[in-house]
């Protein structure tokens, strides 16, 4: 009874130090990552819902007041000339820039693995442009298209191929930054199917000899390209976000012209915000930029990295 | 040695403090202006020529603002970052913009102070382009009308008669074509229609009677009859004048290296045609067409606003604008550019600027046009920056060739209205 007595003190005095016990180590928890989630909300989190906010509203940059309009600015968006123009063109671009520079990227890390000569050449050269800071490779490109003494059109006409005024027409603009853009990620791709080829096991190679594949067709298909499945997503998912934040080309050498033909979101959202000073308005086509990277983001974490890991 | 050591740093010491406060006594003003090919020498020598009469006074320039809209985008950002500077100049058409968000300080008291302003030649004219809502803002500058520059040489090869240059769009269509056919890349002409602001476009629909707004500024009114002919007239450059789609860089190259027969201007470049073309060949300046009942021409060029906060400060700024806009800053000015003077003063008096104008007379074209000079209309509200770049899309479709000019104006028109205050 003296003992049932005991027990039935002893364990509310009990769960109250676990209680205590499991506070203070909530508390610890707490303060531990306190500070990050703190950090991450003031620069990650609150931002982006300052930005869903602003894009509710008229607000001009520098203005007093603002106004809440609710979808009105969305609405306009999606009756803008201009703004149907740069999704289409940003959509264009990155249906280019994607795959181009993710197969030559891997043909590329390809070649360069399987030959054994000037290796760390080839590989520097490649990486170069990623070095490179794009705004002076820009104007080095500037010259080399310029339609009457650039490198691109010369070398056209000594083969008898009448060039383009590459940056001027509405026509081909837009293809010619796709080209700059291919050839700035190419160097990037490459060196991460670089790292997933050195990855790869031997005997793996070696087993798919033994069971009869001779030829090198075969062995990338049946061993490289499935074992380089995740570093491919990791490719495409990168590119394709890179891609969709497109800008420091347009900027120094187009402004989006001629007439919005190389139009793109960033510099759509940089004009309608710094130049006609319409920040509302800018924060709406910056949601819809980061509705496309999410949807990138949740794309490659819920479907496909399913399919390309093999546990 | 070492005692005369301290005496020598005591004393280098005496000689900086006396600097020091020499330097405070000194107020220094930081002003910012556009379009550096046109105006660096003018406000270097405006300077110069200022700091001589107010020792007390400092200007300093900031780097020249590249173009109108991008001195205006400008000086917006530093508003919010509050790094104006204490004069700015800014085209005539934007200077709404400043007075509509508190930012240009009104100059009206520092007038009613002044002893004799009725007699520092400031006219009504003038003083009305800086006048927003009964109250002095600006301070114009430099003002321009449009007009025709063109090559005497390629002219008279083409069989043209320089002494009668044409003064209708039919007349300078025929003279075009011919010059156009003497081959080798020559270009006929070239009507500059992406200068700021709408500005040759504004020209185009005044000129023919237009106007870009209805009386109480709700409406579009340029897609009336005006607009209409201006529209027609910009298709009719590209058939019937062999118009080339060239950006307008391109195209003051194309002029100054005797490629270019006809090019419609502002007059602000007189000078620099004069170093482009260097002697190469034989120029001239024609007046701008204006072929409808109640032409008018849009007054281009820029205003000086103030931005100064501090009394000291702004006293200065006062002192400078005066002095820039005034007689002598005119007379500076009108002979280092192709400008109109802001003041009445120096045109007529022979120890400024009638000796200038009796020896050019191309400078004095632009003056013939006074008659028809109107305000360079602004649109209201606060989207004006980018009604200003929707026209200049819309426009280079029909320069293109991509759109039909009717099609583009009436899709120009839309778009506008729905950028304007509900």
């Amino acid at each position: 009874m003296a003992d049932i007595a005991a027990t039935a003190v002893r364990v509310p005095a009990a769960t109250t130090a676990n209680r205590r016990r499991a506070w203070r180590e909530e508390l610890t928890a707490m303060s531990l990552a306190g500070p990050a989630m703190m950090l991450m909300f003031l620069f990650l989190i609150g931002p982006v819902l300052c930005i869903l906010a602003l894009s509710l509203t008229d607000y001009q940059l520098g203005a007093k007041s603002l106004r809440v309009i609710g979808l009105q600015n969305y609405v306009d968006m999606f009756g803008d000339r201009v703004f149907r123009r740069s999704i289409e063109n940003t959509l264009t671009y990155v249906g280019i820039v994607v795959p181009a520079s993710v197969g030559l990227g891997l043909g590329a890390a390809l070649l360069i693995e399987a030959g054994t000569s000037l290796r760390a050449f080839y590989r520097a050269a490649y990486f170069l442009p990623v070095m490179a800071t794009l705004i002076a490779m820009a104007i080095v490109w500037e010259f080399m298209l310029h339609p009457r003494f650039g490198l691109v059109n010369l070398s056209l006409k000594a083969i008898n191929v009448a060039g383009y005024d590459w940056l001027q027409d509405r026509a081909v603009v837009l293809y010619t930054l796709c080209g700059i853009g291919i050839w700035q990620s190419v160097g990037f791709n490459m060196v991460l199917f670089m790292a997933g080829l050195t990855a790869i096991p031997k005997d793996l190679y070696e087993a798919a000899a033994i069971d009869g594949v001779n030829n090198g067709w075969d062995r990338f298909l049946t061993v490289t390209w499935p074992m380089l499945g995740p570093v491919t997503l990791f490719v495409v998912v990168i590119t394709a976000i890179r891609s969709f934040q497109v800008f420091d080309t347009v900027q120094v050498m187009t402004k989006g012209g001629p007439n919005r033909a190389s139009e793109v979101l960033l510099y759509t959202m940089y004009s309608e915000g710094f130049e006609f000073f319409r920040s509302g308005y800018a924060a709406a086509v910056t949601v819809v930029f980061l509705a496309f990277v999410l949807a990138l983001a949740w794309l490659n974490a819920h479907i496909l990295e399913k399919r390309v890991h093999y546990a | 040695m070492l005692r005369n050591r301290w005496k020598q740093v005591l004393a280098a010491i005496g000689v900086a403090a006396l600097v020091a406060s020499a330097a405070q006594a000194k107020t220094e003003i930081e002003v910012q202006y556009p379009l550096g090919f046109i105006f660096d020498k003018v406000f270097a020598e405006i300077k110069a020529e200022f700091e001589k009469l107010h020792p007390d006074v400092q200007v300093t320039y900031r780097p020249a603002y590249k173009e109108y809209e991008d001195a205006a985008q400008t000086a917006l950002r530093q508003a919010i970052v509050k790094q104006l500077p204490d004069v700015s100049f800014q085209a005539i058409n934007l200077q709404r913009l400043f007075v509509d968000r508190g930012i240009a300080g009104d100059l009206s008291p520092m007038i009613a102070k002044e002893k004799d302003w009725k007699g520092q030649g400031f006219s009504d004219a003038m003083m009305a382009l800086g006048n927003f809502n009964g109250k002095q803002y600006g301070m114009a500058f430099a003002v321009s009308t449009p007009i025709i520059y063109f090559n005497e040489d390629l002219v008279a090869k083409a069989g043209g008669d320089p002494n009668n240059f044409p003064n209708t769009w039919e007349g300078i269509f025929a003279l075009s074509r011919k010059v156009e056919a003497l081959g080798n890349d020559t270009v006929g002409l070239y009507h500059s229609w992406t200068i700021t602001g709408n500005w040759l476009w504004q020209a185009l629909v005044f000129s023919y009677g237009g106007t870009m707004m209805s009386g109480d500024e709700k409406k579009v009114a340029f897609d009336g009859p005006g607009g209409r002919n201006a529209i027609g007239l910009m298709g009719r450059m590209l058939k019937e004048g062999k118009m080339p789609n060239l950006a307008h860089e391109a195209a003051r190259q194309a002029f100054f290296a005797g490629k270019m027969g006809i090019w419609t201007e502002s007059t602000s470049l007189l000078r620099v045609a004069d170093e482009g073309v260097g002697g190469k060949f034989k120029w001239r300046t024609a007046v701008f067409p204006v072929p409808g009942p109640d032409a008018k021409l849009p007054t281009g060029g820029n205003a000086a606003l103030m931005f100064a906060t501090t009394p000291e400060k702004q006293k200065a700024a006062w002192e400078y604008m005066k002095f820039a806009t005034g007689a002598e800053g005119a007379t500076v000015m009108v002979k280092g550019t192709g400008y109109m003077p802001p003041n009445a003063l120096p045109a007529n008096d022979p120890k400024l600027l009638k000796p200038f104008y009796e020896t050019r007379p191309n400078h004095l074209t632009s003056l013939k046009q006074q008659p028809y000079m109107t305000a360079w209309y602004a649109f209201p509200g606060e989207n004006s920056l980018k009604i200003i770049a929707v026209i200049k899309d819309h426009l280079q479709s029909v320069v293109d060739g991509s759109t039909a000019p009717e099609t583009a104006l009436a899709a120009m028109s839309k778009d506008v209205q729905a950028l304007l205050p509900k």
